[in-house]
C-alpha cells in the first residue's frame, strides 16, 4: 500500500509551529521536566498543545514529550516554551550546581565525540 | 439572385427559354389560324349579304322589265307591276334588316342603295307615262349595277376554291343581269311592237354582254354548276328565248315585230329565274366552302392550342422530373451526411477514445451506395472519404492522447515518488536537529518539497491516477486541514475558525487535503496579503462541510458560473486555459471523492468555496466532537 516508501506523518512538522524553531525561552533542554496543573485541561488549547497538557499531568521531560507526540525535538521545545509563557505548564528549573557539573560533563562528552 | 440558388430554380430557368419559344411559336400559329377563321367568317357574311342583295336585284330586274313593258305601251303589265313593286319593296326591307347587323361590305351596299333614292319618283312618272323607256331602263340598270358591284366588292379569299366560287357567283350574277336586261329591253320593244330610237344598239350590247358572261361562267364554276347552267340554257324557255331573240335581230329593218310581249316576258323570266337559281346554288356552294374553311381553321386552332399545351406540359413535367432526379438523391445524401455528422462519427470517435473500438470497427454507412448519377456518386464517394479521414484522425488523436497521458502519468508517479522520499529524508533530519537555525532551514526545504509533492500529485489527478499515499487508519479532520495548509505557500494567513472533530477515511486523506489545498491556494491568491483566509469545518446534515472564505475582490456571476462548471469535473483540462488548472484538479478530485464543491459570493465580499464531503468518508467520533 505504501509502495516501498515511508508514508510519514499526515501533518508536516513546520505547520505545527507555523515555521518557528526558536523557543520563546532558551533554558529548555532534553531532560528539563515539565508539568501542568489539572485546571489547564479545560483551557481552549488545540491539537498538540492540548495533548502536552494532558501528558504533563505527571512531570515529563521535553524529550519524552517529543517522542510521545510524536514531533521533532525542536518543535516540542517551541510548543512547551509557548505553553510555559502562557502559564499552562510549569518548567522545573534544575539546581544551578548540579547543572554546572552536568553541563561540564556534557561539554566533555561532546568534545570527545569530535 | 437569391432565388436561383437552388437546383430546382436553375433547371426552371434553363427550361424557361425553350418553353417560352414554344409558346411563342404556338401563339403565332394560333393567331394565324384565328385570322383564317375570322376571314372565312367574314367571307361567309359577305356572301350572305351578296345573296340578300341579289334577291333585291332580282326583284328590281323584274320591275325594270315590267316597267319597260308598260312604257312600251302594253297596259297588261300595269297590274303585275303593282305586285312586283310590293315584292321589290319587301326585298328592300329584308336587305335593310340584314344591313342593320353591319356585316362586312355594309358601307358599299348602303352607298349603292342611294341609287334607289329617286325610285318612287320614277315609279310615279312610269305610271303617268311621262318617263321614257330608255330612261327607266337606264335608272334601274344603274341601280342594279351599283348594287351588284357593291355586293361583290372586296369579296376575295385566300383559298383558291372559295375564290373560284366567288368569281362564279359574280359572273353568274352578271349573266343573270344581262339576261334580265335583255328581257327588260325586248319587253319594251315587243310591247311597243318595234325598235325605237337607240333600242337596237342597246339590245345588241346586252346580247353580247350576256353571251360574254355565259362564256366566262364555266371557267371557274364547278362541274355541277356548269351542268346546271347548261341545263338552264337548254331548257324550252331558253330555246324559245333564243328564237324570239333571233326574230328581234332579224326584225331590225323596221315594221312590226311578230312577238307578243307577254310570251317574251314569260319565256325570258323563266330563263332569268333559272339563271338566278344557278347563282343561288353557287352562293350556297360559296357559303359551304367558307363554312368548311372556317371549321378547318377552328380545328387547326384547337390542334395548335392542344399541341402547345401538351408541349408546355411536357416541358414542365420533364423539368420537374429532372429536378427530382437531382434533388432526391441529393436530399438522401444530405440526410446521410447529417446522420454521419450528428451520430455516426461522434459515436465512432467516442468508441475509439474510450478504447472500445479501432478505426476498422467504426462502421460507417457507405454514402456512395444508392446514388445513381455519376456526379452524385462522386459526391457520395467524397463524403465517404471525409468520414474515413475523420475516423483516422480521431484514432490518431486518441492514440496521441493516450500516449501523452501515459507519459504524463509515468513522469508524475516518478516525480511523486522522489519527492516523497525527499520528504522522508527531511523528516529524519528534522527529528534529530537541535540547532533552531538549521531546523528553520530544514523547515523551508520541507515546505518547498511539500508543495512540489502537491504539484506532482496534481499531474496524477489530471491524468486520472490516484495518489499512492493512503493511510490504514482514519485521520482527524484537524490533521487533514493542517496537512492541506502545509501544501500552500502563505499558510500563515489561514485561520481555522471552527473545526468539528471527525475522522476521515485514511484512503481519502491525501486527496481531501489536496482538494482543500487547491481551494485555499486560490483564496490566498485572490485576497490581499494582509487579510486572512478563514476555514470553517463542521458536521452538516449530509456529511462534513468545509468552507474556505476569502476577503478578496470576489468574482462576477459569469465567472462564478464558469468556475462552478469546471468544478463539477465534467470538463477536460485539455480544453481549458492553463491558469485554471487548480479548478480542474479540484473538479477531478471532487468527482472521485463524491464531494460537492461550489463557489459562491461571501457574505460581505470575496468568495466562499464550500466542500461537502459525503458521510460515507467519515467516522464520526461522538466523544471527540467536543472542542
Amino acid at each position: 500500500m505504501t509502495e516501498g516508501f515511508e508514508l510519514g506523518s499526515v501533518v508536516r512538522p513546520f505547520v505545527l509551529t507555523a515555521g518557528r524553531t526558536r523557543p520563546v525561552r532558551d533554558e529548555l533542554r532534553l531532560e528539563t521536566l515539565v508539568s501542568a496543573p489539572p485546571a489547564a485541561l479545560a483551557a481552549p488549547l488545540g491539537f498538540e498543545r492540548h495533548r502536552i497538557v494532558e501528558l504533563c499531568q505527571s512531570p515529563r521531560s521535553v524529550a519524552e514529550l517529543a517522542a510521545l507526540l510524536p514531533v521533532p525535538l525542536g518543535v516540542a521545545r517551541v510548543l512547551v516554551a509557548d505553553l510555559a509563557a502562557e502559564r499552562y505548564v510549569r518548567v522545573h528549573e534544575l539546581a544551578v550546581g548540579d547543572a554546572s557539573v552536568a553541563l561540564l560533563e556534557r561539554i566533555r562528552d561532546g568534545l570527545l565525540r569530535l | 439572385m437569391r432565388t436561383l440558388r437552388s437546383i430546382r430554380h436553375r433547371l426552371a430557368l434553363l427550361l424557361a427559354l425553350p418553353t417560352g419559344a414554344l409558346v411563342l411559336i404556338a401563339a403565332f400559329g394560333t393567331a394565324a389560324e384565328a385570322t383564317r377563321h375570322s376571314a372565312a367568317g367574314r367571307t361567309d357574311q359577305r356572301v350572305a349579304l351578296a345573296v340578300t342583295t341579289q334577291e333585291l336585284v332580282q326583284q328590281l330586274q323584274r320591275e325594270r322589265g315590267l316597267t319597260a313593258g308598260l312604257l312600251g305601251g302594253d297596259e297588261s303589265f300595269r297590274a303585275r307591276l303593282g305586285e312586283q313593286r310590293a315584292t321589290a319593296d319587301q326585298a328592300r326591307q329584308r336587305l335593310d334588316q340584314a344591313l342593320a347587323a353591319e356585316p362586312p361590305g355594309t358601307p358599299g351596299v348602303r352607298a349603292a342603295l342611294g341609287g334607289l333614292g329617286t325610285l318612287a319618283a320614277l315609279r310615279g312618272r312610269a305610271d303617268t307615262g311621262t318617263a321614257s323607256r330608255a330612261e327607266a331602263l337606264d335608272f334601274f340598270s344603274q341601280a342594279i349595277g351599283g348594287l351588284s358591284t357593291a355586293a361583290f366588292a372586296e369579296a376575295t379569299a385566300q383559298d383558291p376554291e372559295l375564290q373560284a366560287a366567288l368569281t362564279t357567283l359574280r359572273v353568274l350574277g352578271e349573266a343573270a343581269e344581262a339576261a334580265a336586261l335583255e328581257r327588260g329591253t325586248l319587253n319594251g320593244v315587243f310591247a311597243a311592237g318595234a325598235f325605237g330610237e337607240g333600242d337596237y344598239p342597246a339590245f345588241v350590247r346586252v346580247l353580247s354582254a350576256k353571251s360574254n358572261a355565259l362564256a366566262q361562267a364555266p371557267r371557274t364554276a364547278t362541274a355541277a354548276r356548269s351542268a346546271a347552267l347548261a341545263a338552264a340554257l337548254r331548257s324550252p324557255a331558253a330555246v324559245a328565248v333564243a328564237g324570239m331573240e333571233q326574230r328581234a335581230l332579224t326584225g331590225y329593218s323596221g315594221g312590226r315585230l311578230p312577238v307578243r310581249a307577254a310570251d317574251w316576258w314569260q319565256a325570258a323570266s323563266t330563263l332569268v329565274d333559272d339563271l338566278h337559281r344557278v347563282q343561288a346554288e353557287a352562293a350556297g356552294e360559296s357559303r359551304a366552302r367558307a363554312a368548311e374553311l372556317r371549321s378547318a381553321a377552328l380545328w387547326s386552332l384547337g390542334r395548335e392550342l392542344a399541341l402547345a399545351l401538351v408541349a408546355v406540359a411536357g416541358a414542365v413535367a420533364l423539368g420537374v422530373a429532372a429536378s427530382r432526379s437531382v434533388t432526391k438523391p441529393l436530399a438522401a445524401l444530405v440526410d446521410e451526411a447529417n446522420e454521419l455528422a450528428d451520430r455516426v462519427l461522434p459515436e465512432a470517435v467516442a468508441r475509439i477514445r474510450d478504447g472500445v473500438g479501432t478505426a476498422e470497427d467504426a462502421v460507417l454507412p457507405g454514402a456512395a451506395r444508392g446514388a445513381q448519377a455519376d456526379e452524385l456518386a462522386e459526391v457520395a464517394a467524397a463524403l465517404d472519404r471525409v468520414s474515413a479521414t475523420t475516423v483516422r484522425l480521431a484514432v490518431e488523436q486518441a492514440v496521441l492522447r493516450r500516449n501523452s497521458t501515459e507519459s504524463l502519468a509515468n513522469l508524475g508517479r516518478r516525480n511523486q515518488a522522489l519527492v516523497t522520499r525527499q520528504l522522508g529524508f527531511l523528516s529524519g533530519l528534522e527529528q534529530v536537529e537541535h540547532d533552531p537555525g538549521v531546523l528553520a532551514n530544514l523547515f523551508e526545504l520541507d515546505h518547498l518539497a511539500t508543495r512540489m509533492r502537491r504539484n506532482a500529485e496534481s499531474i496524477l489527478v489530471l491524468v486520472g491516477e490516484r495518489s499512492p499515499r493512503r493511510w490504514e487508519q482514519p485521520v482527524g479532520m484537524g490533521d487533514v486541514v493542517r496537512a492541506a495548509l502545509g501544501e500552500v505557500e502563505d499558510y500563515r494567513r489561514v485561520v481555522l475558525r471552527q473545526l468539528d472533530e471527525a475522522r476521515l477515511d485514511g484512503g481519502a486523506v491525501a486527496e481531501v487535503a489536496h482538494l482543500l489545498a487547491e481551494l485555499i491556494e486560490n483564496a490566498l491568491a485572490a485576497s490581499a496579503p494582509d487579510t486572512d483566509v478563514e476555514v470553517f469545518a463542521r458536521i452538516s446534515g449530509g456529511g462534513y462541510l468545509i468552507a474556505v472564505m476569502d476577503q478578496g475582490r470576489g468574482m462576477t456571476e459569469a465567472e462564478l458560473e464558469r468556475a462552478n462548471a469546471r468544478l463539477t469535473g465534467r470538463e477536460s483540462f485539455l480544453v481549458g486555459r492553463n491558469g485554471l488548472l487548480g479548478h480542474y484538479v479540484v473538479g477531478r478530485l471532487a468527482e472521485r471523492l463524491g464531494a460537492r464543491v461550489r463557489l459562491a459570493p461571501a457574505p460581505v465580499h470575496g468568495v466562499t468555496a464550500s466542500v461537502l464531503l459525503p458521510a460515507g468518508l467519515l467516522t464520526v467520533d461522538r466523544v471527540a466532537v467536543a472542542r
